[in-house]
């Protein structure tokens, strides 16, 4: 009995000792990844008339030459202004769509970019690698053609139920490491507890996979700076059905 | 041996009362559950304890530490130069202007795929807006192929312009209600009622057109099209001329 209390005393020390070695990595993970942004961005550096405008001026310059490099784009891009608290939905410099942003909240490590820094960031669109979501971009129903037109007069045509019913949510994974995760705000009559708990203990469960993997390898623990933000869910869905795959995002902080 | 003797040898020495150790007291069986309820709860403890590591501070541990100042320095040590800040200025104002050139001058057409809704500007005015009717999303199966019923996003322009058009129903119209297909130039194929008293052509059969369904205006229910209301249309036909832009999102 005696023994079995100690290899439980011994498991439990093990485990806590795990964890907190996963901890310490993933606490580490934003020095790795600011020292990796540092050295990407040292040739930039070497712009230093642009990187020595007033703030204020460089700070109106990164927006405009974001929104000018997204013009030339033949698709719809997507345009986050955090200041304002809008999201402009844009194609050719035209606004399609906007929609007030009614939640946000971002990593730390966009309040600590300097104007400068935010200039090397963000001058150019963000390009969407890949995203999850609740929704599927293209939603298909199929239909199976009447043989005759007996059997297309007992067909009844579908009319598409266009209630809100499911939660909009979905990340969108941009380059340099940075991610976007827009949710869409649902009457609190519509049950969306589960669907967002999954969402997000998918999220944290395939962070902690690839945390332990750099662990067990000796790596750098991942980190991705997130933006979140809650929104309108029609316009939640909107968005996400407008932006094609790997489309570009101009992030203004 | 002496029958003592033996006696003596045989029969184990009984100890008596007080000396030595005291026998051990049995705990009760309350006691005993008591103890492996502690052991139990002490388990499920430690593992909420772990679990909520697991899935809340350590998914938290970069922005713990950003928080803390860890990492804080993120600074790209730039040593600035003297900039002339009109000539700045003036640059800015005239990236401004390129933005500003970038909205189309004359009329175009915005339509909402996801709320059916469309929104006719001039400019940067809003001339009109209103429901619409977009593609149901639907994907036809039939023998020889399938067809899918949805409405092209992306940047259209107007590529013609008809008033009172007749359709010319295509494949799909006949095999969705069950009829044989007639072969081209048919005359059960011309419909001069269904597309409304207008139509623009956005190209690849595509059009901005009229409805005998009214009451189904604002819902997904065409095959690709864009219906509109006899009013809107009608705007939207006098204010957009050939060659003006239809952007679907």
């Amino acid at each position: 009995m005696k023994t079995l209390k100690i290899l439980a005393l011994l498991l439990g020390l093990m485990i806590l000792g795990a964890l907190s070695w996963l901890l310490i990595s993933a606490m580490k993970a934003p020095h790795s990844f600011i020292e990796e942004f540092k050295t990407e961005m040292a040739g930039i550096k070497n712009n230093k008339v642009i990187l020595s405008y007033p703030d204020d001026l460089l700070e109106r310059k990164t927006r405009l030459d974001s929104r000018l490099a997204m013009s030339d784009d033949d698709s719809i891009g997507l345009r986050i202004n955090l200041k304002e608290k809008f999201l402009y939905l844009e194609i050719k410099g035209i606004v399609l769509h906007k929609t007030p942003i009614l939640e946000q909240k971002s990593s730390s490590f966009f309040k600590h970019l300097s104007v400068a820094e935010k200039y090397v960031l963000f001058h150019n669109p963000l390009t969407i690698q890949k995203d999850d979501a609740t929704i599927s971009k293209d939603q298909f129903q199929e239909v199976i053609a009447p043989k005759d037109t007996i059997e297309a007069a007992k067909m009844t045509e579908i009319i598409p139920d266009t209630t809100l019913t499911e939660p909009v949510m979905y990340r969108l994974y941009l380059n340099h490491g940075i991610r976007v995760q827009i949710t869409g705000q649902l009457p609190d009559s519509i049950p969306q507890f589960w669907p967002r708990f999954r969402f997000d203990y998918r999220d944290r469960y395939k962070y902690l996979k690839e945390l332990t993997r750099s662990v067990i390898r000796n790596k750098p623990a991942p980190y991705q700076p997130t933006i979140s933000l809650v929104i309108n869910s029609r316009d939640a869905e909107a968005i996400y059905r407008a932006v094609p795959k790997k489309g570009n995002v101009i992030l203004e902080l | 041996m002496t029958e003592r003797e033996f006696l003596a040898d045989s029969v184990e020495p009984v100890q008596p009362a007080g000396s030595g150790q005291p026998p051990k007291p049995l705990k009760s069986l309350g006691r005993r559950i008591l103890g492996w309820l502690a052991t139990f709860i002490g388990v499920i403890l430690f593992f909420t304890f772990c679990l909520y590591l697991l899935f809340v501070v350590i998914p938290q541990g970069p922005e713990i530490a950003l928080a803390r100042g860890i990492g804080k320095d993120t600074s790209l040590t730039i040593t600035k130069i003297a900039v002339d800040s009109v000539k700045v200025k003036k640059e800015i104002a005239l990236l401004e202007k390129k933005i500003d050139k970038l909205t189309t001058q004359g009329p175009y057409l915005i339509v909402n795929t996801t709320d059916n809704r469309f929104y006719l500007y001039s400019g940067k005015e809003l001339i009109r807006e209103g429901r619409c009717s977009t593609g149901k999303n639907t994907r036809l199966i039939a023998k020889k192929r399938n067809y899918e019923f949805k409405t092209p996003r992306g940047v259209h322009t107007v590529q013609s312009k008809q008033k009172n058009p007749v359709w010319a129903k295509p494949d799909w119209a006949f095999i969705e209600e069950g009829l044989p297909i007639p072969p081209p130039g048919h005359e059960s194929r011309f419909d001069a009622y269904t597309l409304g008293d207008y139509k623009l052509a956005i190209g690849d059969g595509y059009m901005v057109h009229g409805t005998l369904y009214k009451r189904r205006m604002g819902l997904p229910v065409t095959h690709g099209c864009i219906r509109l209301l006899d009013e809107d249309l009608e705007v939207v036909y006098n204010t957009m001329p050939i060659g003006s832009k239809v952007i679907i999102y």
